[in-house]
């Protein structure tokens, strides 16, 4: 489980990145987090991963506090971020070098398979399409069993065919290793796709807006009607927290609290 | 429809003949031009349409360089050259990478040490000679301490801005799987300053092999430097003609050696030159 207390963070240049962050997330849930730009969200990764530290307030994983990159927490980033002079069954194996080679082979093996790149283990970073290099960004963080993986804005830079494909592909990859996922995403389609709950943040500083839960299974229909319904709710609550107003949104935050369906 | 298929395999497979049968390998490409001029220059001496005194025809050069070689004398001038530009090279190439990482790994040690470096870089490295002639002799340590000199700057502010450059993605990569200073430097570091390293030590070659003629001029009994001012003093053209082909080829032939034995390591690089071969933009 991870859980996060009060969490703020202020830049040096006095920018409010995040103030007063409380969430619980459970193991193995789906979380997406979505706001406009200046929002926090992408600090926010940035803090759970133990990249940067916070300014006040808390990361817990299991009871342990995060203050540095932590075994438990995975980290799949906008860009692939392959290391070029790897092949991609290496750079798989890049964050498992310390298990048993034998262990590796299997988890890269097994990781392959599952992100459909099975031949391609000794292929170079550039021979790989775009949507290629983010599925082996993916298994690299995935063949280390965190317990965590956050992902910030995983497939915003692939075309909408192939995100399509990747979505598909990211469920059945949870449902094989089962961590909890935080996703950064400013596309509410992917979030209602993909979550069980949807994290909507504010600017300003960057802050909880609203939650929504999304109860449908999976796989979900994009035309049916309570995913339409998901995305306008992430849609609204989106809209709202561009425009001024604090009072209106506030009230916004209490009656979003739970789920509404 | 068997028939029809089978025509057109075969046209292909001529035709494929055909086109493989007019295409010159791409290494020859490049002889066309010295080859050509080498030949129409021969010839011009043979008609007598050129005198050929100051400027030898290659038949006249190849019996030199013949003749040096027959005489052993060759051999020699080659393996002392050969010996000061290694041995410059190493020492040059050693510090350039030692101080260029240090300065481009910590902060610190580039503040303390590029200013000094980036002033002495300023003086012209031939300027140095006599005062390496007063401290060292006249004798090989001046001379490789000249070569090393020339060798080291370009490697220094190769390995330095490399290092400087490393993507700091990728190094947040390695932050994210918990890598410790040293596995930071050996699995991420290292492997991303290879290609940039090699391209310093190419130009620092390239370099020692212009400071090995400089160290040579300033008082050698042997070396191909020697062979020139020799050349010069006993006016034969055709003595210095070969000595700079000779230079010509051992420059290219190291420089090969050094791409050849880096190669095996960089052919992870996504870049213009795919196999080695540049393609057309």
């Amino acid at each position: 489980m991870l859980s996060i207390r009060a969490l703020s963070k202020t830049y040096a240049n006095g920018i409010n990145a995040l103030a007063g962050l409380n969430i619980d997330i459970q193991q193995g849930e789906i979380v997406a987090v979505v706001g406009g730009s200046g929002c926090g969200k992408s600090t926010l990764l940035r803090l759970i991963a133990g990249l940067d530290l916070p300014s006040e307030g808390q990361i817990r994983v299991d009871g342990e506090a995060v203050t540095a990159p932590h075994p438990a927490i995975g980290l799949v980033f906008q860009e692939p971020r392959l290391l070029p002079w790897l092949t991609v069954g290496k750079n798989i194996a890049f964050g498992i070098d310390q298990l048993p080679p034998d262990e590796q082979r299997r988890r890269v093996a097994q990781a392959l398979v599952l992100i459909g790149l099975e031949g391609y283990e000794k292929r170079l970073p550039k021979e790989l399409s775009g949507g290629q290099s983010q599925r082996v960004a993916i298994a690299r963080a995935l063949v280390a069993k965190p317990k965590v993986l956050l992902l910030d804005e995983p497939f915003s830079a692939l075309d909408p065919v192939t995100r399509q494909e990747l979505h598909g592909q990211m469920i059945a990859l949870w449902k094989a290793y089962r961590p909890t996922l935080v996703m950064v995403t400013h596309d509410a389609d992917e979030a209602v796709a993909l979550a069980d709950r949807v994290i909507v943040m504010a600017p300003k500083p960057g802050r909880i807006a609203d939650e929504i839960l999304i109860v449908s299974g999976r796989p979900r229909d994009h035309l049916d009607d309570s995913f339409g319904m998901a995305r306008r709710r992430v849609l609204s609550a989106l809209d709202l927290t561009m425009k001024p107003g604090e009072s209106r949104l506030n009230d916004k935050i209490a009656a979003g609290a739970g789920s509404w369906w | 429809m068997s028939v029809t298929s089978a025509k057109s395999e075969a046209r292909i497979a001529s035709a494929e003949a055909a086109g493989s049968a007019f295409r010159v390998p791409a290494g020859l490409i490049g002889l066309i031009l010295p080859l050509g001029l080498a030949v129409a220059y021969e010839f011009a001496v043979r008609a007598g349409w050129v005198e050929g005194r100051l400027l030898p025809p290659p038949s006249r050069l190849i019996a030199t360089l013949a003749a040096l070689a027959n005489g052993g004398e060759l051999w020699l001038h080659i393996g002392t050259t050969m010996a000061r530009v290694g041995a410059g090279f190493f020492f040059g190439s050693l510090a350039g990478i030692v101080l260029g990482a240090l300065s481009g790994v910590s902060l610190l040690s580039r503040q303390l040490l590029d200013p000094t470096l980036q002033a002495l870089r300023a003086i012209p490295s031939i300027a140095w000679v006599p005062l390496f002639i007063l401290w060292f002799g006249i004798f090989e340590t001046s001379k490789v301490v000249l070569i090393a000199v020339g060798v080291f700057f370009p490697v220094y502010l190769g390995v330095t801005s490399a290092i400087l450059s490393v993507d700091r993605k990728i190094i947040e990569v390695g932050r994210v799987f918990r890598l410790g200073r040293l596995a930071q430097i050996r699995r991420i570091l290292l492997p991303a300053v290879l290609p940039s390293t090699v391209t310093a030590l190419r130009s620092g070659l390239g370099l020692g092999w212009m400071f090995v003629v400089a160290a040579e001029f300033m008082g050698a009994s042997e070396g191909l430097g020697y062979l020139l001012i020799d050349g010069q003093q006993l006016g034969r053209p055709d003595q210095i003609m070969a000595a700079l082909v000779i230079f010509a080829s051992l420059g290219k032939f190291t420089d090969a050696v050094l791409v050849a034995i880096s190669r095996p390591f960089l052919r992870w690089q996504d870049t213009a030159a795919i196999g080695g071969q540049p393609q057309e933009l």
